[in-house]
């Protein structure tokens, strides 16, 4: 997704960028179906949800429960089909209308999107399955999909104008910023803080200076993306800096597929561990809640040190969740300023240059979190704004699933395994993640074994 | 392959493995519970406000000392990492200009030649290879396709010195001193128009600040001395490069031969052009 070129066409500012250019566009766009979603709910007027397939199984009986089997045309009743059609409306409108306005021809577009946004729902479909769904989902069957048709039978040209990943990231990005809610800073008080806001920036200067000086990794853009996927949380958080680094499209799937793999394994081997050695409830839910990369994976793996744990485990990770954004822009900054600047043949560029440069999708992901935490809470309360923040998730998976299918779809294998570079990344993730494992555990352990401070008591 | 990459391929298809059973297995899991792993955002889990809006710690600071804090931590850790950052750069691959310790044993030019280097513009359709797998190296090959050059690729490891002869410029854009050094002979040897990245003194040639309307390109060299001066430039005269202009430039390419059959004497018909064009 990098959007590389050093040969700066027009680098002032221009009134026109605010409908001409994608970061904008993405903007508008997300806006857009965030205030129609909101105003739905909170007039009641219509339901601007967007499609979520139920989950069914092709491995007869969940668990031990054959009751709850449900075959995959089951999940096609006619409320998905309506659905399925609100969503391809909002979505094709938001993308063909931007496309258009940035000058390409809005017609192909529309062409290739339709038949694109076929594969989507094949894609969604795929990870709804019930064991899919609950260790995968999107990101992975996205990628796979994507890279076997364009590793065997080759993407026709004609939808390739619909693959526009960084437009999708963008606009999902800003609808995410919708959902982070900055108050839950505070839920678990200067615990949380010290677990999950203390750790996290020195794991990810740490897996910086492991990767550019140690293992000497001369794609910054993929360390960091490595780094933030490792410390903040998992898939999100590497789409989040992928895209505030303007890092390449393989970089973010090589990312987030290390960690899948290893978010599975922790959350089975760490709660196994806390109680092989009896590691406090509160304390190893810290822990959990620390390292592990998936929230989903984070809860489980707390509940399974029960209530307590569970707790702990969601309040320390909610916190995590609410540092995406704000990693992003210093990611973004970060880059624009020293990165960039740097790499463009050691000269300095001036700020209009910086501006130009700056992923501004980031402005938008901001004010939707601010809107949501300091406008849309306060004056509706924390119950309707969640009702908003549901009808709004859905639209948020699905442009992250038209990014990743079209990644798939832009990659091949050679370029993927180009990557790997004699393992370094893989030595990345692993030895920043024992890192973060830690000095996680150090700091959960300092201020939660009641020897120090005192134990703080859980409300529910 | 090194001790270290076979270490970390074996980790990785034992973790491969033993994620696959945790699966197969639904590991993990809780009866009742209706996510896992795949639940990557918080509001993916289903039923999300019972485990994040609920629960909370009895005596929470006030939430002000909360945004103090996050914002000072957040601060002070960008400071550091910038810190670090400035001590990692000589040996990242993206290291500014430097003036490398061979730069003194360059040949003085004769007197009364000029040290400026000849600006040449490629017609389109020339070939080039792209040493390096970093960000500079996606950058120059990205620039350079930007201008119809067919550009190849090739990471430092699998760099040969025999292949530079099939390309008409070679850019090498890699951390390594010994494969820059390497390119450089290589195309020394072959004839072959070569640049280092950041080191002026293993450059046959150089890349020049450029602005681009249309068919009009305009290019400025500091001479691989000043690249700054060069950019100055070159944004200073940016605004001369005009859409109308480079609109116009192309509108009189298309009708060359309508120019030339109307007016068949070069000179008169370059003023005819010329003063066409100033009324953009």
């Amino acid at each position: 997704m990098a959007e590389i070129n050093d040969v700066v066409v027009a680098d002032r500012f221009k009134w026109s960028d605010l409908y001409k250019k994608e970061d904008w566009l993405s903007i508008w766009g997300a806006f857009l179906i965030i205030s129609i979603a909101a105003v739905g709910v909170l007039t009641g007027a219509y339901d601007f949800a967007a499609a979520k397939f139920a989950k069914w199984g092709f491995s007869a009986g969940e668990f031990s429960d054959p009751a709850k089997f449900k075959g995959l045309l089951s999940i096609f009743t006619g409320s998905v089909w309506a659905k399925l059609g609100l969503t391809f409306a909002a979505l094709a409108t938001v993308f063909t209308v931007g496309n258009k306005l940035e000058g390409k021809k809005a017609g192909k577009y529309l062409v290739a999107f339709t038949a694109f946004f076929a594969l989507v729902c094949v894609v969604r479909v795929l990870s709804a399955e019930l064991t899919f769904n609950r260790y995968l989902e999107y990101a992975f069957w996205a990628l796979l999909l994507g890279l076997a048709i364009s590793n065997t039978v080759k993407t026709p040209e004609w939808l390739k104008p619909a693959l526009r990943t960084e437009f999708y990231i963008k606009t999902g990005l800003v609808i995410l910023g919708a959902q982070v809610l900055f108050s839950n800073i505070q839920k678990f008080g200067l615990y949380g803080l010290g677990i999950a806001w203390g750790v996290t920036p020195i794991v990810i200067i740490f897996m910086w200076w492991l990767g550019v000086k140690v293992l000497k990794i001369h794609n910054k853009p993929l360390v960091i993306t490595i780094a933030a996927a490792t410390s903040v949380c998992g898939t999100s958080a590497a789409i989040a800096a992928a895209a505030a680094a303007k890092a390449k499209k393989t970089d973010l799937a090589f990312a987030v597929g290390t960690s899948l793999i290893f978010t599975v394994l922790m959350m089975v081997g760490m709660p196994f561990f806390i109680k092989l050695v009896h590691i406090d409830a509160m304390v190893g839910g810290a822990w959990i809640g620390g390292t592990v990369d998936s929230t989903g994976a984070v809860v489980l793996a707390g509940q399974a040190l029960g209530d307590v744990g569970g707790q702990v485990a969601a309040l320390v990770k909610m916190i995590q969740n609410i540092l995406i954004g704000f990693v992003a822009l210093g990611i973004a900054v970060f880059f624009t300023t020293k990165v960039d600047r740097s790499a463009a043949d050691g000269q300095k560029v001036g700020v209009g240059e910086i501006w130009q440069r700056f992923p501004k999708f980031i402005l938008g992901f901001i004010a939707a979190s601010m809107i949501f935490s300091f406008i849309m809470q306060p004056t509706f309360g924390i119950e309707e704004t969640n009702k908003v923040i549901k009808a709004l998730k859905e639209y948020q998976n699905w442009a992250f699933v038209l990014a990743f299918t079209s990644i798939g779809l832009e990659t091949n294998f050679k370029e993927l395994c180009g990557q790997v570079q004699g393992g370094k990344p893989f030595q990345l993730y692993i030895v920043g993640q024992v890192f973060n494992l830690i000095l996680t555990f150090v700091i959960a352990w300092l201020l939660l074994c009641g020897k120090i401070f005192p134990v703080p008591t859980i409300a529910a | 392959m090194k001790l270290s990459s076979k270490i970390t391929y074996a980790t990785l298809v034992a973790a491969l493995a033993a994620s696959v059973y945790v699966m197969v297995r639904h590991l993990g899991l809780i009866e009742g519970l209706d996510f896992g792993p795949g639940q990557y955002y918080y509001t993916d889990i289903p039923d999300w406000p019972r485990y994040f809006s609920s629960a909370g710690v009895a005596d929470a600071p006030p939430v002000w000392v909360c945004y103090a804090l996050f914002a000072a931590w957040g601060l002070l850790a960008y400071w550091l990492w910038r810190a670090v950052e400035r001590r990692t750069l000589p040996v990242g691959g993206d290291s500014p200009l430097s003036v490398p310790p061979s730069a003194a044993s360059l040949p003085a030019p004769a007197p009364g030649q000029s040290a400026a280097p000849f600006p040449l513009f490629l017609a389109p359709g020339a070939t080039a290879l792209v040493v390096g797998a970093g960000r500079v190296a996606a950058r120059k090959a990205e620039t350079l396709r930007s201008f119809g050059l067919a550009v190849e690729t090739c990471s430092p490891e699998r760099f040969e010195a025999s292949v530079v002869g099939n390309f008409t410029l070679v850019v090498a854009a890699t951390a390594d001193a010994a494969v820059n050094r390497a390119v450089y002979d290589a195309c020394r040897a072959a004839r072959v128009l070569v640049n280092v990245v950041d080191d002026p003194a293993l450059c046959s040639f150089y890349f020049g600040a450029v602005a681009r309307k249309g068919p009009l390109t305009l290019a400025v060299s500091g001479g691989g001395k000043c690249p700054v001066a060069a950019q100055l430039l070159r944004d200073r005269a940016r605004p001369l490069l005009t859409d109308r202009l480079a609109a116009a430039a192309e509108r009189m390419g298309r009708e060359r031969e309508t120019w030339k059959q109307r007016l068949p004497e070069p000179g008169a018909r370059a003023a005819a052009m010329r003063k066409e064009l100033e009324k953009c």
